[in-house]
């Protein structure tokens, strides 16, 4: 029977019953509502949770109904099952719920929450002051090193310009503004070119567009010689060093600008001095050439006269006359001799040193052929170290060789000629030593012997000139050595010749 | 005839074109020392030389020379175009020419070659080299080498 019979239908006990069990159910009904829209809305963990708890309230909000209905009906069956299932789903909910207490614990609470968002607020305040400071310090020392460098570059002593890759001037440095006269405002922007004469502008144009085609980092020194042109018009040479610079406005060409004027005036001296000296050297030694040519007529006039009255007047004149002649006779073939050899020592002076790397031992055996007569008259016996390959002209070197060996043989003593000849390359130079067993001579006229016609000994003691030794010093001093010697008197000599090795000898250098 | 004999040595003529006196002289004694039997004939200077060869004026009855001796630097004409002269008439360039000079320089000696001279000789200084040099003259050039008719 309904429920309501139990309360004997007194009016006042069902409508207190119906009507709250009414409103429960409303607020049971509407709690899973509000619960699935938090749900929804906010993406809280637990979310099946939640869902159980909807599901037993629901369930526990039918009950309710159930007992509304059940006052005027007798479903109590239908109440019953509804009972069963809210009993099941509220006692999951209540083993989930304790088991979910510790993590319920462990979630922050919003204080917890309101603390460490309070802490990190401090710690990004704390922060961003720090990195204010950073970026001041950065931004003054920036700004003080901005200033170090503007001011290197402004006490430079050259002249820097910066040069876009449009060819614009974008920086400038006192220099430049004292080496042509225009103030900077006058350079900036501007284009680089009004720094050139106007006749190489478009040369200089392209020259710059291909280095920033090809940049290429080009020094002072090394570096590319160009005219510039002040403010007032005035042209001067500069000499110009580039680099190129990356910056994060693009590249810039930079160039180091030199005036070389003083440079040039120097180089045009040396120049015009030298060819002076090549042209003097040039007049004396034609000089030379052409007086002693031209003695020789009337030298051979003095000879051959002196020599028909020598033999169609031989046995018709006196002892004395005879010997008078023949002194006459004697010097004047002397002075052919001596001018003979005048003759070849302008020539040497003059003609070409054709240089090529030879041995020096196939130089050597050159002479030593030349003066076979002479080695085999004196019995002189020489011996050749394995010699360096010297970059010399083989004539001219064999003429010295054979001027030095000759003398070896020649200035002999009592002892058979001994001839030792010896050498080797150390590093920038080659030296050749040729020793000899003769007389030797003393330490003073080590130097003199090198002058021209200067003799140690009389004509009748060694037969010779005095211009051989002089030849081979300056055929030597042509390829840029040195001849010198060292002697003992009794003892023998050693001739000793220097040659620079071609790769640090200065072949640019011009011969005079 | 099948082949020519050797013709006997005649006293052979030679033009001697030289303007210096006393190289004249001394080349005249030294043909006497040596021994030479050829004749010297002397012209002082090119044109001389030029008519002597082209038998005009008061040359007109000289000899055709067998050699000339000719020395390079001379007045009025110059030896090198003496040279040039003789080389290039066909009637006058079989005639063996001799450049006697004082000159040693590669350029006077090549020039003469390239105009065509027969050889060159360089004056020696002194006398018996003279000598000495004219029996080799006459040795070579009018002994052992067969000349032109």
């Amino acid at each position: 029977m309904p429920h309501g019979h139990c309360f004997f239908w007194r009016p006042e006990l069902v409508w207190l019953h119906a009507g709250s069990d009414v409103l429960i159910a409303a607020a049971y009904y509407s709690i899973p509502f509000t619960l699935f829209y938090v749900a929804r809305r906010r993406a809280i963990q637990m979310r099946h949770l939640i869902l159980m708890f909807a599901a037993f309230i629901l369930a526990c909000g039918t009950t309710h109904l159930m007992a509304v209905w059940n006052l005027w009906n007798s479903a109590y069956r239908l109440e019953g099952v509804v009972k069963a299932i809210t009993a099941v789903l509220s006692v999951s909910t209540a083993i989930v719920t304790v088991k979910l207490v510790p993590v319920a614990l462990g979630m922050p609470t919003a204080a917890d929450l309101q603390q460490v968002n309070e802490f990190l607020r401090q710690e990004i305040e704390a922060r961003t002051k720090a990195e204010e400071k950073l970026w001041m310090m950065v931004h003054s020392e920036r700004v003080d090193s901005e200033a170090k460098i503007r001011s290197f570059f402004e006490a430079a002593s050259q002249a820097i310009i910066a040069v876009s890759s449009a060819g614009k001037m974008v920086l400038v440095n006192r220099a430049t503004e004292e080496m042509f006269g225009y103030d900077r405002s006058e350079l900036l922007g501007q284009d680089l070119s009004l720094l050139i004469p106007e006749r190489y502008r478009e040369a200089h144009t392209k020259h710059v567009a291909g280095y920033f085609a090809n940049p290429r980092l080009r020094p002072v020194g090394g570096g590319i010689e160009l005219w510039a042109r002040r403010k007032d018009g005035t042209e001067f040479p500069v000499e110009i060093g580039l680099s190129h610079v990356d910056t994060g406005d693009g590249p810039l060409a930079l160039g180091l600008v030199s005036d070389i004027t003083e440079r040039k005036r120097s180089e045009d001296q040396l120049e015009r001095a030298i060819e002076e000296l090549r042209r003097s050297n040039a007049e004396l030694e034609q000089f030379a050439y052409i007086a002693s040519h031209d003695l020789q007529e009337p030298l051979r006039m003095i000879t051959g006269y002196l020599n028909i009255l020598q033999r169609r007047y031989s046995g018709r004149l006196d002892g004395d006359a005879e010997e008078f002649i023949r002194y006459a006779v004697d010097g004047a073939t002397r002075m052919k001799t001596m001018i003979r050899e005048i003759l070849s020592l302008s020539r040497v002076g003059t003609q070409a040193v054709n240089r090529m790397n030879v041995g020096a031992g196939e130089v050597v055996q050159a002479a030593i052929d030349n003066l076979a007569a002479a080695i085999e008259e004196s019995s002189a016996r020489i011996t050749i170290d394995p010699l360096p390959t010297i970059y010399a002209d083989p004539g001219l070197l064999s003429l010295v060789f054979q001027n030095l060996i000759g003398n070896a043989i020649k200035f002999r003593g009592e002892k058979r000629p001994e001839i030792h000849i010896e050498g080797n390359s150390r590093g920038r130079e080659c030296v050749i030593s040729i020793r000899d067993n003769g007389i030797g001579m003393q330490p003073e006229h080590l130097s003199r012997i090198f002058l021209m016609f200067e003799r140690l000994h009389s004509n009748e003691e060694y037969p010779g000139t005095g211009v051989g030794l002089a030849v081979a010093k300056k055929v030597v001093e042509r390829h840029n050595g040195r001849l010198w010697a060292q002697s003992k008197p009794g003892e023998g000599s050693i001739f000793f010749i220097s040659l620079p090795n071609p790769d640090l000898s200065w072949q640019n250098f011009r011969e005079m | 005839m099948p082949y020519r004999n050797k013709p006997m040595p005649v006293p052979a003529e030679i033009l001697l074109v030289e303007d210096n006196p006393g190289d004249i002289r001394l080349l005249q004694e030294a043909f006497k020392e040596g021994g030479l039997s050829c004749r010297l004939h002397i012209v002082r200077d090119g044109e001389q030389a030029m008519a002597f060869l082209n038998r005009e004026g008061r040359y007109a009855k000289s000899p055709r020379p067998t050699l000339v001796l000719l020395d390079l630097n001379l007045p009025r004409k110059d030896g090198r175009e003496v040279l040039a002269e003789i080389k290039s008439e066909k009637r006058l360039r079989s005639i063996p020419v001799v450049v006697f000079s004082t000159s040693t320089s590669p350029e006077d000696i090549d020039g003469a070659y390239q105009l065509q001279a027969n050889c060159y000789l360089v004056k020696p200084g002194d006398l018996e080299s003279l000598i000495d040099l004219s029996k080799l003259l006459e040795c070579f050039w009018l002994r052992a080498v067969w000349l032109p008719l």
